[in-house]
């Protein structure tokens, strides 16, 4: 009887305390709602060491190449005086040529903003945690300032394209305050000066092994240099752009074209910062004009015709220069390197071939929109050298030898025969020849103050402003935008 | 200290065991004979043994005359064995008692007046725990209350009209837990009840409820019998309502169930399909003929855009993933990517019932996950008696329903010839040539078969007083009507109750099941693995399946100039293939803490493991463009669920009626996932399962979601008077998926019903049998978002430097801490009645949905770095009316019922935040024309397009300037049509006579639209590909001119888009059940019960649409791409035969 109780009592007791645990372990388990991403990384389990500090260096890098994809060169280069559209380019590059776009033209305008913040973003995230990374003080410095040349580098395309931009120095983590107003180009570039003189003075001057391809001394103080142009601070772009030259690192490549060949790319002399597409293992959009530019029915791949070179930019071609008849552009009939007859429709007129690596399998005969490793190229040598030389043709102080030697450097590379004095004009004219389709133009028109001319003479009227509108995708989304002149 | 805990819970865990066992063999003891007593036979019996004083009061068994002696006590404050021995003396019954009762000093108090002695004797023990006990020689005794015996309820069940047994019968005592289910003879077996008097009930769906007093004597069996009648009100019917039951009677919310006899009459090889056409409100598509492949279901209309649409199915408690996209790794090549049904796992023939939830107050206690309705999935059970045996199996053949109208090999060359020359080239066939071909290749004839289909199913069940089980196993074997695809499943259910003592119960659900079947490759037109479907459409006839020497034709497609890419070839070669694990159960234990108070708690598994293969070998496309390529993915994910409920059930008096529920529920979800990919092979003879030894590889990626759950709910319902009913719900949901700022929601629900019908008003109508009305409102959540959405997380961003490639992570997705759950506030009026003695019954619901902060990924200022993030914002509403009508029409020998259906949905979206719309896209590869659009102000599954205004002078389609402004541009665009249905329904017939039995089911949809891809594709008359003979008929309408260089139209207009309404014959069945007497003397002996029959499905069907058929969605399982036929895999019509055996 007794011990029928006893059971009686453990039955009834036992599931009332199974209960009242698992009641208490509900309350009690706070984490049992955490969500324990194991195969996904959040900010609060990363930034921990040195090999997180490099990948989150590395991924403002990848940014860069969104920021190079496509939308960048049809307002680079597509906008300015020397692209003309084929009848089979899209709409957007109909647009872009002819100066009929507005702000809702959210390809390639919103698209480059975005781009340019994404990576913005990524550089905030690395400026603002790595430095609390327990690890070598001295690689730390390097990320740090590798990210802050990225942000820089993006800052530069934001002002020159859409002049004032909000300024956004910290890695965004919330959605509140997304709304960020316009700040002054001015402070824009003190901004992007800052940086640069920042990352002059720490990143080393070359790399090694694993790390070629990494920001430098020399890329900060070249991108310092263009930053300093375009505000027409001639006396410092002058001193920037002697920096580089004076240290020695650079040299111009004997060949033009070897800037352009994939074997030698990082890796020449005269390269000074590129953006590396590498189609065998990140297949992506690569350097695709590749394939947008080529004439339509160029064996080996994508080819589809769509550009074609203007008048103007022909025309300032001498008959020897080694960047025009077949550097830059080639006409139909075409006898490629291989001694094969090209004939081609369209574009109608020259087709570009500058991007074209002729010594490359993979360009030449499985060209496709996701494999293509020809890198952008963001700064080189030649570039430096005719900064020097239009600084110090406005008057500034040659700090580092002739400007006249540097500009007729540049021009005897390409065959054509030194010029007899510095002028302005000159290294205008050699500016055009040599970067023709590398993303130069239409900052340069806006520098030499020739836009309204030059856009006149391609389309019979003058753009709608000096600079691109803010996209209205972003204006919907933010109210404090305001537009520029003209939109 | 998890040690010592772990130990105790041991120790008592043997306790209970060894309790449990104890009390088992004491009731083993029983006597054998004890079951089929009778009433007489009991009486005659008992001489000379004691009996409870209420059975004999009752007039079971004849009375002692002492007991009818009239005696006059009055004692105050008394002890118990002195009232007794008063009355005793005074009717000159012996007393006797124990010496406990001596011991126990009970003070008992009496008042009776010339009343018999057996009533004062009845008083005097009231409230105490004693007994009196008397025999029928008038001797009394007294015993402990708690240590009476308990006896037997036996019975059997049957139909009134045709005297046939009635399984699964709920026969239950009121307001004493003690309940059986009859089994397939009819008989069931109450055990362990108390000695006393009951009013026992006998519940099935679909009969009236059969009550009669029954009184239970120790140790004794006692027989009641019931003959149901058949009623079309249903209102007996027990209704699964999530954490517990109800009666359709004191239902408050709108539930819609299908019982196993509605499963049964249909041979589907899948659980969602018998919803078809069954419960009104309830939309089910049937998304294509693949077998396993599973279906979309929308109960009253799609309430999210970015979240899912799928309602919860929860399978005997245990809630069980259904989104493809946790199940797949997308290694099948499969539109969307997605493999078979989750659900297909699950043997029909083992459910006893299923039950749709459809508003709030029914759904609340779901809470976060209950915004698109719950389907309740309840499984068979054993039920105790003798055991049995049910045999069953179906053959059945598949065959399209119908091919489409193509050009044979002479009207294709004239085709291609006219096209050549119109684009002023040379035609490629002579004359000669096109008299030689003859009819051609009949691509469709070549991937298309008449596919068997068969199904095998084994059932035992039983059990004993304490014991019950229900074991089963079924193989299916599917073939598809396209070559090379099927559907197998082998499924093992064990099912398992044990009563340990009269207050503790403990059981189980188990069912394994694995799924292995072969997928029509289906990656989209133009893609490496493109339909079979569409490639046989527009394989030229004039190519053959094979070589002269007997390989498949792999060649240069002399038509196109391209690789021909072999339908056959692909279909037999590719393997396309996913094999499912799947194990779902759970064990309970429930334990009576107090009278009518009831603890259960159940520890539940939803294990889902999916292996996905693909290989193309050389001989195929894509294999023969990358040397052979291979993919395996794996996705494993094991869901724990842990629930503990408190039933609180008191007895309050005749006119309250109270139930309480209070439970704790705990869900956690591990996933694991691998997939990869290889190219360039050596050779394929490894295929898939050498991906090792390829050449190259890509999309090797793993993956680990995780999610999980914590909740708390509660439930009251209350009754008064059985006429005034309410329900108030609340649930709160705690979800990983949601920010930190919200990670619990709390979900109620309130509902009232009035019975109308049993007021005095009403009732002198004299018109309605039952009328209630109800009215409800409530709150319910979606929170299927995928994991990690609120969270910032970083990407994988890779760059090269150097030649070396150089990981990196960056942030991808900026935290939403706010992120939380879309809210559904619905409310329900509802009308229950039925009229002409129950034969016609109607339950109407009006509803209103409206879903609030919608999950939708939206922009945000580029500035931040992020593109867009996953947001509360914007609504849609969806009302609707839902009618079902049931009547039994004939109730006789011949016996005609009819159940019908109907069901309007009006979907809007209200809100999208920033915008007016949004063009999800998501109509798949190559498709090239996308018309899906979602707009404030339409409804969801718009198609968005121009109007198809002629064809000019060139042959070309032209579309009307519906703004008027002299040019066609994307402004002309408008919304041309709507997948959703303007109103669905189905009707079935059922029809009795003796032992025939004849059951239609017709189903229908009108108003939907179809927009028909495949038509683009086979009308586009540019002389490349095979061509319907509309091409022909130049009253066709919309046919461009033929000419080289057409390319398929890929402008959306109204001419792609076709009125999708059908009225189908989904199901004809006639069976024929033996008479017993006749089984009886069959030589094979022991055979209970035995049906046959013969049944089609899809047997009629009359739509206007002109593609393969109607019932189709190509993207059947996403939110937004409804109403797509594209290369899609087409339904079937089947004939089947089929036995079912009880042994």
């Amino acid at each position: 009887m007794r011990t029928y109780s006893a059971w009686s009592a453990a039955r009834r007791l036992a599931p009332i305390g199974g209960l009242a645990a698992l009641l208490v372990a509900g309350w009690a388990c706070n984490d049992f709602l955490d969500p324990d991403p194991r195969d996904v990384l959040a900010p609060e389990n990363f930034y921990q060491s040195r090999a997180d500090a490099v990948s989150a260096v590395n991924a403002t890098y990848e940014a860069n190449r969104a920021v190079y994809l496509l939308s960048f060169w049809y307002m680079s280069d597509i906008a300015s005086d020397d692209v003309l559209p084929g009848p089979r380019f899209g709409s957007d590059g109909q647009r872009m040529s002819a100066h009929t776009f507005d702000a809702s033209d959210d390809f390639p305008i919103g698209d480059q903003w975005r781009a340019e913040y994404r990576l913005i973003n990524r550089a905030n995230a690395v400026i603002g945690r790595v430095p609390n990374i327990q690890m070598d003080t001295a690689l730390r410095t390097r990320l740090v300032h590798e990210a802050r040349f990225l942000r820089a580098h993006a800052y530069l395309n934001l002002v020159r394209f859409y002049g004032d931009v909000p300024l956004v120095e910290q890695e965004v983590t919330s959605l509140e305050n997304l709304e960020v107003p316009r700040a002054p180009a001015a402070s824009v570039y003190a901004f992007i000066v800052a940086d640069l003189q920042a990352a002059a003075g720490v990143l080393p001057a070359t790399y090694s092994g694993d790390d070629v391809g990494r920001a430098t001394r020399g890329a900060a103080l070249a991108l310092l240099a263009k930053a300093y142009l375009q505000q027409q601070d001639w006396a410092n772009a002058a001193a920037a752009a002697g920096q580089v030259i004076t240290s020695g690192v650079y040299s111009l490549n004997a060949d033009w074209r070897d800037n352009f060949r994939i074997a030698v790319e990082l890796a020449n002399p005269e390269s000074i910062f590129e953006v590396n597409f590498d189609g065998e293992t990140t297949p992506g959009g690569g350097s695709v004009h590749t394939l947008f530019s080529l004439p339509d029915g160029y064996p080996g791949g994508d080819a589809y015709g769509i550009m074609t070179v203007t008048p103007s930019a022909v025309a300032q071609y001498a008959p020897n220069d080694v960047r025009g008849l077949g550097g830059t552009f080639i006409n139909s009939p075409y006898v490629n390197e291989e001694g094969d007859t090209i004939v081609w429709q369209q574009p109608p007129g020259p087709a570009y071939i500058k991007y074209l690596d002729q010594d490359n399998t993979q360009n030449l005969e499985s060209r496709s929109w996701v494999a293509q490793s020809n890198n952008w190229i963001s700064l080189r040598y030649a570039d430096v050298l005719l900064m020097y030389a239009e600084a110090v043709a406005q008057g500034a102080p040659a700090t580092a030898g002739s400007a006249l030697d540097a500009l007729n450097a540049v021009r005897q590379r390409a065959g054509i025969g030194p010029a007899g004095a510095l002028t302005v004009d000159e290294v205008r004219a050699e500016r055009r020849r040599e970067f023709l389709f590398e993303g130069q133009r239409w900052f340069d028109l806006a520098r030499y103050g020739q836009l309204d001319a030059a856009i006149t003479e391609k389309t019979g009227h003058p753009p709608k402003g000096p600079l691109f509108p803010i996209p209205q995708s972003e204006r919907q989304l933010n109210p404090q935008l305001t537009q520029n002149p003209g939109f | 200290m998890q040690n010592r805990c772990t130990a105790r819970v041991r120790r008592s865990w043997r306790a209970l065991l060894l309790a449990g066992g104890a009390i088992v063999s004491t009731l083993t003891a029983a006597p054998a004979g004890a079951q089929d007593g009778s009433t007489a036979r009991y009486a005659s019996r008992e001489a000379g043994g004691y009996l409870p004083l209420e059975v004999v009061r009752e007039g079971k068994v004849k009375m002692p005359p002492a007991l009818a002696r009239r005696v006059s006590v009055r004692r105050s404050g008394a002890l118990l064995q002195q009232v007794l021995l008063d009355v005793a003396t005074q009717a000159g019954l012996g007393l006797s008692y124990g010496e406990e009762v001596a011991r126990a000093n009970t003070v008992v108090s009496l008042d009776v007046r010339d009343k018999p002695a057996a009533e004062a004797l009845a008083a005097a023990v009231r409230g105490t725990r004693w007994q009196v006990l008397v025999t029928a020689a008038g001797q009394v005794t007294v015993i402990a209350a708690e240590r009476r015996q308990t006896g037997i309820i036996t019975g059997a069940v049957t139909d009134s009209a045709s005297g046939q047994p009635l399984a699964g019968v709920t026969v239950f005592t009121l307001n004493a837990p003690y309940r059986a289910l009859t089994g397939d003879d009819g008989r069931y077996r109450i055990v362990n009840v108390p000695p006393g008097t009951y009013s026992l009930t006998a519940r099935r769906i679909g009969y009236g409820q059969g009550t009669q007093s029954v009184a239970v004597t120790a140790d004794q069996t006692v027989t009641a019998d019931f003959a149901l009648t058949v009623s079309a009100s249903q209102l007996e019917q027990v209704v699964v309502i999530g954490y517990g039951t109800t009666s359709r009677r004191d239902l408050t919310g709108s539930v819609a169930s299908v019982s196993s006899e509605d499963i049964s009459r249909q041979p589907v090889p899948s659980v969602d399909q018998a919803l078809l056409g069954r419960a009104a409100g309830v939309q089910v598509t049937t998304s294509s003929g693949q077998p396993g492949v599973g279906a979309a279901v929308r109960i009253r209309g799609g309430n999210s855009i970015g979240a899912s649409n799928e309602p919860l199915y929860v399978i005997d408690g245990v809630p069980v993933t259904t989104n493809m996209n946790e199940a797949s790794t997308g290694s099948v090549y499969s539109q969307g990517q997605r493999g078979t049904n989750p659900i297909a796992a699950l043997n029909p023939n083992d459910i006893e019932s299923i039950d749709v939830l459809k508003d709030a107050s029914a759904t609340a206690i779901y809470g976060a996950r209950a915004a698109n309705g719950v389907i309740l999935v309840t499984t068979k059970r054993g039920r105790p008696g003798q055991t049995s045996i049910g045999l069953s199996s179906f053959y059945g053949q598949q065959e399209v329903r119908r091919t489409l109208p193509l050009l044979n090999a002479q009207q294709f060359a004239r085709f291609v010839n006219e096209a050549y020359v119109n684009g002023e080239d040379d035609p490629p066939f002579t004359d000669a040539e096109i008299d030689a071909l003859g009819a051609g290749t009949d691509w469709q004839d070549a991937i298309f078969r008449t596919a068997p289909m068969a199904s095998y199913q084994l059932s035992v069940s039983g059990g004993d007083e304490d014991t019950r089980y229900y074991l089963s196993g079924d193989v299916l074997q599917t073939d598809g009507v396209v070559i090379g695809s099927d559907f197998d499943r082998k499924s093992f259910r064990l099912n398992f109750d044990q009563t340990l003592s009269r207050r503790f119960r403990i059981g189980n659900n188990l069912t394994y099941s694995r799924t292995e079947s072969h997928i029509m490759p289906n990656a989209g037109a133009g893609s490496d693995a493109s339909s079979i479907v569409l490639n046989a459409l527009t394989a030229p006839p004039t190519i053959p399946v094979r070589t002269a020497s007997g390989e498949y034709f792999i060649g240069t497609n002399p038509i196109s100039g391209r690789a021909f890419n072999n339908p056959v070839a692909a279909a037999l070669g590719i393997t396309n293939e996913e094999r499912q694990n799947r194990v779902i159960g759970n064990g309970y234990a429930e334990y009576d803490l107090l009278r009518g108070l009831t603890l259960r708690s159940t520890l539940g598994l939803d294990f889902f493991d999916s292996v996905q293969d693909f290989y193309s070998p050389v001989t195929t496309v894509p294999g023969s463009l990358t040397n052979g390529q291979g993919r395996r993915g794996q996705a494993q994910t094991t869901v724990w669920l842990n629930e503990n409920t408190l039933t609180y059930n008191p007895t309050l008096g005749d006119d309250h009626d109270l139930t309480l529920l209070g439970g704790l529920s705990l869900q956690r979800s591990r996933g694991d996932w691998v997939s990869a990919e290889g190219r360039q092979f050596q050779t394929d003879r490894l295929r898939q399962n050498g991906l090792g030894t390829a050449g190259t590889f890509f999309n090797i990626n793993t993956a680990a979601p995780n999610w999980s759950l914590l909740s708390y709910l509660s439930r009251a319902n209350y009754g008064f008077r059985d006429r005034y009913l309410a329900t108030l719900t609340g649930r709160v949901d705690g979800s990983s998926r949601f920010g930190s700022e919200n990670r619990y929601a709390f979900f109620p629900s309130a509902a009232l019903a009035w019975r109308a019908s049993e007021e005095e008003f009403v009732k002198r109508l004299g018109v309605f049998d039952d009328l209630k009305l109800r009215v409800g409102f409530g709150r319910t959540g979606n929170q299927d978002i995928g994991n990690y959405r609120s969270l910032a997380t970083l990407g994988n961003a890779n760059y090269v430097f150097g030649d070396v490639r150089s990981i990196g992570f960056g942030p991808n997705n900026i935290a939403n801490p706010d992120l939380k759950w879309e809210t559904t506030n619905q409310t329900d009026v509802g009308l229950d009645f039925s009229v002409l003695r129950n034969r016609v019954a109607v339950t109407a619901d009006f509803y209103d949905k409206k879903t609030n902060d919608l999950l939708l990924d939206v922009a945000i200022p580029g500035t931040s770095g992020f593109g867009s993030s996953l947001q509360n914002i914007g609504s849609v509403r969806n009302r609707g009316f839902e009618l079902a009508i049931n009547t039994v029409n004939l109730a006789g020998v011949l016996g005609w019922d009819t159940q019908f259906n109907i069901a309007w949905n009006r979907n809007k979206v209200l809100d999208l935040g920033p915008d007016t719309q949004l063009f999800p896209g998501g109509v798949g590869a190559g498709a090239n024309q996308d018309p899906t659009i979602v707009r404030v102000g339409e409804p969801i599954n718009s198609f968005y397009g121009f109007i198809f205004a002629g064809l000019d002078t060139a042959g070309q389609p032209v579309y009307e300037d519906v703004n008027g402004d002299g040019e066609v541009t994307p402004d002309d665009k408008i919304i041309i049509g709507n997948a959703q249905p303007n109103y669905t329904g189905g009707i079935t017939n059922r029809l009795t006579f003796r032992n025939f039995e004849l059951s239609v089911l017709m189903q229908f949809s009108v108003g939907n639209k179809i927009y028909n891809i495949n038509r683009a594709i086979l009308t586009d008359a540019a002389g490349t590909s095979n061509q319907l003979t509309d091409v022909l008929n130049a009253e066709a309408g919309g046919i461009p001119r033929p000419k080289t260089g057409n390319t398929f139209e890929t402008t959306p207009s109204t001419l792609f888009v076709e009125d999708g309404t059908y009225l189908r014959g989904k199901n004809i069945r006639l069976a024929c059940t033996f008479p017993s007497d006749l089984l009886s003397r069959l030589p094979a002996g022991r055979m209970s019960s035995l049906q046959v029959y013969v049944s089609a499905q899809n047997f009629f069907t009359r739509t206007d649409y002109t593609g393969f058929d109607p019932e189709i969605s190509e993207y059947g399982g996403t939110n937004l791409q409804q109403g797509f036929d594209f290369g899609t895999y087409p339904q079937t019509k089947q004939f089947t035969i089929g036995f079912n055996a009880g042994i």
